[in-house]
């Protein structure tokens, strides 16, 4: 059963990550590479940061850390395009990764679902074997 | 020197420039165009997953379709402008990854629907599974009701038969004592009725019935087919003249004799038993004639049949 604490968390990563969103559109918008540096870089770090405490460690956490380390190396070398492309990489990877756990999360949802459907209907099955045997003819007659 | 003809140094720059620039072109070509495919292929995978939303879970847009396909299709215009772009990996690298974010988010609203969908059901089967329940309870109470309404009939008719049985038991011993004179009744409880055959005598075999005592016994076995209910247990006793082995064939005879006479008027074989008791359970002293008299006898046990 999926706890409040882990919904509470999904929705926060969902919130998280829609804000990155309107924030890179608005950038996006703008224009401008330190700027656009900046925001990515900013979201790329609060995304790391989702994805460490929620223990995300999946080959595409890893890709995403890797361009998030690649853009920083850019931004040393004062290379501010292929930083901003790189945190952007590094954004897109951890919204990829939240993305599957959730949808490791609805599968396990609906596997919990399927067997509490099966032991229901495994619950019904027997309540009507009683009540077929329960029927039985003398009884009818003299009721 | 013709100022139109190509120096023959220039001739074998241009050719070489010419063998250089175009299979590069022709590469740079080649990769933008595969890398248009990977942004169609990108595109059409979005929509099939889409395409897959139930109707009434696809009404509220789906996070990240509509950024990816708008960079999908920004992308796309870049690279057909600027087919050598150096950032253009980085470019169909943040579609894709945009792209697969957004068909799992398909996916999982998908899953969430059909999630939904199987706990819709369970809870359809758990409503039954409680109306079945109650149809059990319903059950139970129908058939403890009935079973109390048997169990009063029985009683009713349990004491009907025991009054019956009373009535008819009290019949046959009023029957019993109206023999008396030629019986001897000893005893007479709830249940039992000791019949003492008082001048039962035998011819000179000892263990053949005399026509008098026949007489008697035919008006025990009278009353025997009339109260089916009872049955009887034939006693022999013997007083103390002879050996006890003498005493106790003699004892035995004479009640088997007694059983085969009531069998032979008629009363049923499985409702007769008897026994020998030779010279064990005397009724008065052997040391006087009289005495020994008394003692010589057959006891009818007359019982109630037991109740089934």
């Amino acid at each position: 059963m999926e706890t409040p604490a882990r919904t509470i968390a999904c929705t926060a990563g969902r919130a998280l990550v829609l804000l990155v969103s309107l924030g890179l559109g608005l950038i996006g918008c703008m224009g401008g590479d330190p700027i656009l540096v900046s925001r990515h870089q900013g979201a790329a770090v609060a995304l790391k940061a989702y994805c460490q405490e929620h223990q995300l460690q999946s080959a595409v956490v890893r890709d995403a850390d890797l361009a998030f380390q690649t853009g920083r190396a850019a931004l040393e070398k004062d290379d501010a395009t292929t930083a901003a492309r790189k945190f952007e990489l590094a954004v897109l990877g951890y919204r990829l990764a939240i993305a599957q756990r959730d949808h490791d999360l609805s599968l396990e949802r609906i596997e919990k679902a399927e067997v509490s459907l099966k032991k229901a209907e495994q619950d019904l099955e027997n309540y009507s074997n009683i009540l077929k045997k329960l029927k039985i003819p003398v009884f009818e007659s003299n009721l | 020197m013709d100022s139109r003809v190509i120096p023959h140094r220039m001739k074998i720059v241009i050719l070489a420039l010419v063998l250089v620039l175009v299979p590069l072109c022709g590469r740079a070509a080649e990769n933008s165009a595969n890398g248009l495919k990977f942004l169609d292929d990108l595109k059409a995978r979005l929509e099939q997953a889409y395409a897959a939303l139930p109707q009434d879970g696809g009404q509220t847009p789906v996070a990240y379709r509509a950024e990816a396909l708008a960079r999908i299709e920004a992308v796309r215009a870049y690279l057909v402008k600027e087919p050598e772009a150096k950032q253009a990996s980085d470019l169909i690298e943040a579609c894709r990854l945009l792209t697969e974010a957004a068909i799992l988010r398909v996916q999982t609203r998908i899953n969430d629907h059909q999630a939904q969908e199987l706990a819709q059901r369970r809870e359809d089967v758990l409503r039954e599974t409680k109306e079945t329940f109650l149809r059990i309870d319903q059950t139970y109470q129908a058939i403890d009701r009935t079973e109390r309404r048997q169990i009063q009939r029985l009683r009713q008719d349990l004491a009907k038969v025991q009054r019956k049985s009373a009535e008819l038991w009290q019949e046959a011993q009023a029957r019993f004592n109206a023999l008396q004179g030629t019986l001897l009744q000893v005893k007479n409880e709830a249940q039992q009725t000791i019949l003492r055959l008082a001048d039962i005598s035998f011819e000179n075999s000892r263990t053949t019935l005399t026509s008098d005592s026949k007489i008697n016994l035919a008006r025990v076995a009278g009353i025997l087919l009339a109260f089916r209910d009872l049955n009887v247990a034939v006693e022999g006793h013997t007083d103390n003249q002879g050996t006890l082995a003498y005493n106790q064939r003699l004892s035995e005879e004479r009640a088997k004799s007694v059983v085969d006479y009531l069998i032979s008027m008629g009363v049923d074989p499985a409702r007769l038993s008897y026994a020998g008791y030779n010279f064990s359970r005397p009724v008065a002293g052997n040391d006087t004639p009289e005495g020994r008299d008394k003692n010589r006898r057959v006891d009818l046990v007359i019982q109630e049949k037991p109740k089934p």
